[in-house]
């Protein structure tokens, strides 16, 4: 496995090459067209476009070609546009879906997104922009969950970036507490249309990461990171509150390494625990055992097992009411064997 | 074994080499970092120098499939000062440190029907819980909107190390050294999607999880939503968690929801635990949250809930608002507080939080400053106060790059003073090869 980053990186250099700096990718501009629309103002725009209204996809209706110029005009230079290469495009649109609802016909369907059409020589903007869209399709829920698909095929070439009249695209709220959380379970790829897994990575490669997101990004201040300022002091106050969530992330060894760095366990040189802790550790045990595995959990080597262990000092049965595992079970499971030393529940 | 490996990555490296890629998104973040951290009473005092790099190359054209995706993240850092004594749960006595955090190669295939990452990645399909691991994942796009994924791989621990057990095996969220699982579907877009998985993890032989795992999300009228999930642990037979919520986005200045949560915590224990047997506790929350935006530039974010526990009933609330007076210029507070349902003897109290903040940006130059101050209950080594303040000066000196400097001051219950300094170059860019609209 060692040598999978040096091949990765192989790939990469490979597929890399012949890139180059983005630059924002304009819309179509009226600069682009020989075409003089506003000379042909008393045509239908099917007459030219004719197979527009049948295209279920951007790009599998052709531009006019000069034979359909030359249903009215001369063969010449002048009514013969030029060619034109493909075209690739990241939107999902069928024209036919429109047409049919706008509730318009000829040109008046058309101008209901195509507002401004291209002249020659003109520049500006005349590719309908996201707001016609929007115009009919609200798309609130969409929107605040950043689903995209099935009308934007992949978003990874622009910047993730709020979107001014899309408030929701910020994920504000309890989007990253939370809910992003909850949609990845199952909508995953929704997330992948502009996010790749190193941004997950940032956040959820725990036992990996350099740094926590807080320190590695300060000036992230509108963020709403988990662990900001000095977390440190209040970890065990959330952790008490809602241990599950804390384990979403880390692991027992993550807890238990720190701690024994500042000598909470194994050696108990900063003993946590409060005067009379034996006498109540088993309920304390009982409603919070995350909080235990935070020092306690290395296995048959846990102080647990010292007492605990079938016919130790403590006694008692440590299992909780309703425990139902038989020998079966113990004899298959290393950790049941650690008390249960020959197979047996006595 | 070996050979296999050696064979399959030659094969992608020769299908690399035909291949272009569409988009190329590169990050790079060289940090320096002073900070003082107290070890045991003692002042350990940290200069590390971090290389942190990301590629991403989309949209890769291939002969075999389509939208491939290869993705490489990883970091490299050395101590210029003391060695730090702990780096996110893993102990490390040498001054050069480093790791991958990210290594796939993703595509499609069958006319986009499947989906294949092989690779180090994370998978969050289902009750998987975003598992990091080096294996590699499945998504089919079945007939009539269904759909099954899955997955096989194992977990990842720090720096390759040993899979499993205690120790670096278990510094993420699965100690395991194998996990495989997976999730069927089923969607109505913009009605329904619903979904059954599993997830099981073995720790060199004994089980570690045996989840079985629910999710639905249904979209009523007016603009209401009803989602929730659930696990359920095969081998306790007990419900791990469940949660519901009912949301509502009718308008653009008001969203809010209402939830519902029940989790029983040891069941998020590895198996493997022998903590694991000793504990059946069960906890509810129920509360909810708003988004209000009452003025164009004013956005107001609420969430309370109610921690219904056996020794009694908690709360946690949060309330945050941000006022934007000009683009890339806002101001922002930010108040929370969790009064603990009784708690135990270790970690027993509760605390409030308050945080103020602001952002301007001008030109090239972007000023930020954050204080957050947290006010303990019970106080830890006879303090009850957290506070720090942070500012950064951030500088973008041409496309894609930018430097910053970041500063950190206050005093907590651990050290009465302290100063943390950053500085980082980033770069971050993102490349494309072909024109597509």
């Amino acid at each position: 496995m060692r040598a999978l980053p040096i091949v990765l990186a192989a790939m990469l250099a490979a597929a890399c090459s012949n890139a180059r700096v983005q630059k924002p990718v304009p819309p179509r501009t009226a600069g682009d067209t020989t075409f003089p629309h506003s000379a042909h103002v008393d045509l239908d725009c099917t007459d030219c476009h004719s197979d527009i209204p049948k295209a279920e996809r951007l790009g599998v209706a052709p531009l006019p070609t000069g034979e359909k110029c030359q249903e009215c005009h001369d063969k010449d230079a002048a009514h013969t546009p030029p060619a034109r290469g493909k075209r690739e495009y990241t939107i999902n649109f069928s024209h036919t879906n429109h047409m049919s609802r706008v509730g318009k016909k000829g040109a008046d369907a058309c101008k209901t997104c195509h507002v401004v059409l291209p002249e020659p020589g003109e520049r500006g903007v005349t590719t309908p922009p996201m707001n016609r869209c929007t115009a009919c399709h609200y798309h609130q829920v969409e929107v605040a969950e950043a689903r995209c698909t099935p009308c934007h095929v992949s978003l990874k070439r622009y910047r993730a970036e709020p979107i001014a009249q899309f408030v929701e695209f910020s994920h504000t709220g309890n989007f990253i507490r939370k809910d992003h959380g909850r949609l990845a379970k199952n909508s995953a790829e929704t997330c992948a249309q502009c996010h790749d897994q190193t941004y997950c990575a940032t956040c959820h490669a725990t036992a990996t990461v350099p740094l926590r997101p807080e320190i590695r990004f300060p000036e992230n201040v509108r963020t709403d990171f988990i662990h900001r300022g000095d977390y440190v002091s209040i970890h065990q106050l959330d952790a008490a509150r809602d241990p599950a969530s804390c384990r979403k992330c880390h692991g027992t060894q993550f807890c238990e390494s720190c701690h024994a760095v500042q000598g909470l366990s194994r050696g108990l040189q900063n003993d946590p625990h409060p005067p009379g802790w034996l006498s109540r550790h088993s309920a304390e045990a009982r409603r919070d055992i995350i909080k235990c595995s935070g020092c306690h959990d290395q296995g048959a080597a846990s102080v647990c097992v010292q007492c605990h262990t079938v016919g130790g000092i403590a006694g008692v049965n440590p299992h909780p009411g309703g425990w139902h595992h038989d020998e079966g079970d113990i004899r298959k499971n290393a950790m049941c064997m650690a008390c249960h030393t020959t197979g047996r529940i006595r | 074994m070996n050979r296999l490996r050696l064979v399959a990555l030659a094969m992608l490296a020769i299908a690399a080499g035909a291949a272009r890629a569409d988009t190329i998104r590169a990050n790079s973040t060289t940090l320096l970092l002073s900070r003082e951290n107290a070890i045991q009473g003692q002042l350990e005092h940290t200069l590390p120098i971090f290389e942190i790099m990301s590629i991403t190359a989309s949209d890769v054209s291939t002969s075999f499939a389509q939208d491939v995706e290869v993705a490489l993240s990883l970091w490299g850092a050395v101590d210029l000062n003391d060695v730090r004594a702990w780096q996110g749960g893993s102990f490390t006595d040498r001054r050069v440190s480093g790791d991958v955090d990210v290594a796939y190669v993703k595509g499609d295939l069958l006319d986009r029907r499947l989906t294949v990452r092989v690779g180090r990645q994370m998978v969050p399909d289902g009750t998987s819980r975003m598992v990091h691991l080096d294996g590699g994942q499945i998504r089919l796009r079945l007939p009539a909107n269904f759909g099954v994924s899955a997955f096989a791989g194992s977990p990842v621990s720090p720096r390759f190390g040993a899979r499993g057990g205690l120790g670096y095996g278990s510094i993420g969220n699965t100690r395991a050294n194998f996990a495989t699982g997976g999730r069927v579907f089923y969607y109505l877009p913009a009605r329904l999607e619903v979904g059954a998985s599993t997830m099981i993890a073995n720790d060199r032989g004994d089980p570690s999880r045996r989840d079985l795992g629910a999710d639905f999300r249904v979209f009523l009228p007016s603009s209401l939503q009803l989602a929730g999930s659930a696990f359920y642990s095969l081998y306790d037979e007990r419900l791990g968690e469940g949660e519901a919520s009912l949301s509502w986005r009718g308008s653009r200045r008001l969203q809010a929801a209402a939830e519902y949560r029940h989790v029983e915590p040891d069941l998020f224990l590895p198996r493997t635990s022998i903590l694991s047997v000793f504990a059946n506790d069960e906890r509810n929350e129920v509360g909810g949250w708003a988004r209000l935006e009452p003025l164009r530039a004013l956005v107001l974010d609420v969430d309370y809930h109610a921690l219904l526990e056996d020794p009694g009933t908690g709360h946690r609330a949060r309330a945050r608002g941000i006022y934007t007076l000009r683009p890339r210029t806002d101001v922002g507070a930010e108040a929370a507080v969790l009064v603990s349902p009784g708690g135990t003897q270790l970690a027993n109290g509760g605390y409030w939080m308050a945080r103020a903040f602001g952002a301007h940006g001008r030109g090239p130059f972007d000023v930020t400053v954050d204080v957050v101050s947290y006010f303990l209950e019970r106080s830890i080594n006879g303090e009850d106060l957290a506070l720090t303040a942070t500012g950064t000066v951030g500088w973008r000196f041409m496309q894609g790059f930018k430097v910053l400097v970041a500063g950190t001051g206050g005093t907590t219950p651990y050290l009465t003073r302290h100063f943390d300094v950053l500085a980082k170059l980033v770069y971050d860019q993102i490349y494309v090869t072909r024109e597509v609209r």
